[in-house]
């Protein structure tokens, strides 16, 4: 405190790490401050956590406390907490916020849900929740990602100029191919070049992935083998095949990391830490240099009103979660960086200097606006009995997928999807392997894998009977997601809640999302997806059991689906070529102030369809050096 | 009268063998550090009472008494046509010693479907059981669908026979090496390995 430093960061995500780290090897003197804790160097703790979750959500092993660990029904209020965040316990407590029977009770959710039954002309929808989620705390949400690291596409680039839909980015495909080999040679991906050039990627010439790919599962040569039968698969005018997922996992001993034991667990913890997290990026920045402060919330971001510049950012810190206000500060830098995610950042914006009529950075008002995820259209079956299994629930929760639909011709009309196989079961779908193994003890069929004769009731199943039951079906199962693109809606926002109740332990506003649903472009997706998932399901022989259930759903001509978030949350401060419309420029500096910048998926202008985190770090390395570059020049 | 002594732990692992064909062993190994049978006794008796446990015992001793096979034992406990409340505790108590071995959880009583009601064991009708309720049927309820279950331990949670019958692993922990996964895993009968062929009656 006291100490002006080059560069002050606020978030210890992967776009933050990875720019202090860049810095810090530079020799440039960097704070960062985390509103989270640091990550455990044990991660024991993490695991019993997790073990001992009835609900293994992705936020499970994670704090703060998300419902009572004695009794797991009981939702901790987010009000009695500091630096909470959105979870999935929290959007199945969600309510309509301003309901007048909920007056006196406390909102489960961190996240404000406004408008979830909102109904629109075309979708009419109804409990369209915001469904992704995020972690406050070294490393991020990366604690608990998937892994997958592809890279997007050359059109998705440009979806305004080829599709007339959404925006062009202020930047190419080309220009970001640099930033791509570097962050994945950084974060350490595992993929084989050869698979992703029959994708149409270009590449540098001479570039080579850090590490050889992961092996594809059984239940991905299961896919890929029915895909080719028959002169093999097409649809939207492509051909549908099966490609390894280039992922951020170690097939060999990588930066003192372990290799990957298939532990199945990726989301929400690996527990060797063979998946790459950017508390890995965090110390390596740390040793290098950095200084960091955790459990400090950043409050304020002041503007000297002389200049236009950032002059601080103003903090609060506290020692426990449910303790308040320990203490407080401000940070000071030449250079000031945003980089707490899509929902607290644009928050952070609107919530700072109320001298400025539109909060910070907000000339062209679109701070907080564009609210975008990959909404996911989910499937399941299960392969014929007279067929051998495809033995899931082994490997990576993912390892291959189909990418070949994600730039399509109908994108005009409609959102193209990534195809994401699991080699989980039906956990994800069901609640496997509980659901079944349930049905076949207690006689229901909530799984459907046990339907009952007659109309009576099943016996319940035992000793070698049982496990015969659950080995001939439950190592048959699997599931699809396909990843669907949302379109830039300016109505789809984060604001800081409007309700002065709606706060944290810190008496900070909690994020609010407004006008969210799904539009018609991403609604005329699901459709071709469910065709596309029953095509694959027939081509392997395998019985389809996709079903509606109850969670986020919206209608479209007449058939319901169920929606879930992938995690993704961008496009709330969206980079763009004009500072009439967008809230920073190509370097991601900020329009307004010309020692901001802003990092991560809250600048994507649109999504494409491709997992955004490998995207969020090769245009934080390219900030970084943009960055660097202005502190070594005397006029900054 | 009710006994309310504590049940026994070798006719809690006895029951367990039978329901659930597992080898003793496996159960029950010699060298026992963990406990897991003693474990899931205890919680059953927690949840259920001494007594209760006791008489479940009791009548499972007496079928093995009257020479019943091991397949009408369960048939008996399980699928009695008998609605006594007895009968209706015998089958819950066996149901949940199954999920302890095969889940490491309890599973509370609101879970249980009632025989009758069958609507809720059809295809179509949606899953009530793990799914998510929709927005704002948890606030306010009495009966609220209590986390489905309570996993009894970590040890628990990672050693259900579940994920052996899948010839897999528990989601989170894998004792297998990189790649593992892109070969077929080993036969069934090497993660459940058989009961040994019954002793000949002397």
């Amino acid at each position: 405190m006291g100490k002006h430093y080059d560069v002050v960061i606020v978030g210890a995500g992967i776009s933050g790490g990875l720019l202090a780290n860049h810095l810090a090897l530079a020799g440039k003197s960097v704070l960062i401050l985390e509103a989270g804790p640091a990550s455990a160097t044990d991660r024991s703790d993490y695991m019993e956590t997790f073990y001992l979750s009835s609900n293994k959500f992705p936020e499970s092993p994670y704090g703060p406390a998300i419902v009572n660990p004695n009794n797991q029904a009981e939702v901790v209020d987010p009000a009695t907490e500091a630096a909470g965040r959105a979870t999935v316990e929290g959007l199945i407590n969600a309510t309509d916020p301003d309901e007048p029977s909920l007056r006196d009770k406390p909102y489960l959710s961190y996240l404000i849900q406004k408008d979830i039954k909102a109904a629109t002309a075309t979708t009419k929808a109804k409990n369209t929740a915001f469904a992704s989620t995020y972690e406050r705390m070294s490393g991020g949400t990366t604690q608990h990602w998937l892994g997958t690291s592809v890279r997007l596409f050359p059109n998705d680039f440009k979806m305004k100029s080829t599709y007339h839909v959404g925006a062009d980015w202020p930047l190419t495909y080309e220009e970001l191919s640099p930033f791509y080999d570097k962050s994945e040679v950084e974060i350490g991906v595992a993929a084989d070049r050869a698979d992703q050039e029959k994708l149409g990627l270009p590449f540098s010439s001479g570039y080579k992935y850090p590490m050889p790919g992961i092996p594809i599962s059984l239940v991905d040569e299961a896919v890929s083998k029915a895909l080719q039968r028959d002169g093999g698969m097409q649809a939207l005018g492509k051909k549908v095949f099966v490609t390894p997922t280039p992922q951020a996992r170690n097939s060999i001993p990588y930066k003192s990391r372990r290799v990957c034991a298939g532990n199945t667990n990726c989301i929400p913890i690996c527990p060797i830490q063979a998946k790459y997290d950017a508390s890995v990026t965090i110390n390596d920045a740390l040793q290098n240099g950095a200084e960091i402060l955790y459990q400090t919330v950043a409050t304020n971001v002041s503007v000297d009103p002389m200049t236009g510049r950032i002059s601080g950012i103003e903090y609060v810190q506290y020692q426990s979660p449910t303790g308040g206000v320990s203490g407080r500060g401000t940070a000071v830098g030449t250079i000031y960086v945003l980089a707490a995610h899509a929902i607290e950042t644009p928050k952070l914006l609107l919530l700072s200097n109320k001298q400025l009529p539109k909060g910070i950075a907000n000339s062209s008002g679109k701070v907080g606006k564009h609210l975008m995820d990959h909404v996911i259209y989910l499937a399941w079956a299960r392969g014929p009995l007279n067929q051998p299994p495809y033995y899931p629930y082994r490997g990576p929760l993912s390892t291959a997928g189909v990418e070949s639909l994600r730039d399509n011709p109908f994108r005009k009309d409609h959102s193209a999807f990534r195809i994401e196989i699991g080699n989980e079961g039906w956990n994800w779908a069901a609640g496997d392997p509980y659901t079944t193994v349930l049905d076949f003890i207690d006689g229901t069929n909530n799984g459907q894998l046990n339907p009952s004769e007659g109309g009576k009731r099943s016996k319940s199943k035992f000793r070698g009977g049982l496990s015969r039951a659950i080995n001939d079906n439950l190592t048959r199962t699997f599931r699809l997601g396909f990843l669907l693109e949302q379109d830039p809606q300016e109505s789809m926002c984060v604001v800081p809640a409007t309700n002065p109740k709606y706060v944290d332990r810190l008496g900070i506003p909690r994020p609010q999302i407004q006008g969210y649903g799904i539009s018609e472009y991403t609604a005329k997706g699901f459709p071709v997806a469910a065709k596309v998932a029953s095509d694959i399901f027939r081509r392997m022989g395998a019985t389809e059991f996709t079903q509606l259930k109850g969670g986020q759903q919206f209608t479209l001509d007449g058939t319901t689906f169920n929606y879930y978030g992938a995690g993704h949350i961008m496009g709330t401060c969206k980079m763009g070529s004009s500072k009439a419309d967008s809230v920073v420029d190509r370097d991601l500096r900020s329009w307004d102030h010309s020692n901001l910048f802003i990092l991560g998926s809250s600048v994507f202008p649109t999504v494409g369809t491709g997992n955004p985190t490998l995207t969020i770090a090769a245009l934080a390395l390219r900030a970084a050096e943009r960055i660097a570059k202005d502190l070594s020049t005397p006029s900054v | 009268m009710a006994n309310t002594s504590q049940p026994d732990i070798n006719t809690f692992v006895d029951l367990s063998v039978t329901l659930t064909q597992f080898k003793k062993s496996l159960l029950a190994p010699f060298a026992d550090k963990v406990n897991l049978k003693q474990q899931y006794l205890d919680k059953l008796v927690k949840e259920m009472g001494a007594d209760k446990v006791n008489a479940l015992f009791q009548r499972y001793k007496d079928l093995v008494a009257a020479k019943t096979s091991d397949d009408a034992i369960c048939e008996q406990l399980l699928n009695s046509e008998d609605t006594s409340e007895t009968a209706g505790d015998f089958s819950y108590m066996a149901r949940n010693i199954l999920k302890m071995w095969y889940l490491g959880a309890w599973f509370p009583h609101a879970q249980a479907v009632a025989p009758t009601d069958v609507a809720a064991t059809e295809r179509g009708a949606p899953s009530t059981h793990l799914m998510a309720p929709k927005p704002g049927e948890r606030s306010g309820r009495e009966e609220a669908p209590a986390a489905a279950y309570q996993i009894i331990s970590s040890d628990a949670y990672v050693r259900g026979f579940a994920w052996r019958a899948m010839q897999a692993h528990p989601m989170g922990y894998s004792e297998f090496t990189f790649g593992y996964w892109a070969e077929k895993p080993p036969a069934l009968a090497e993660f459940l390995p058989p009961q040994d062929p019954p002793q000949e009656q002397k």
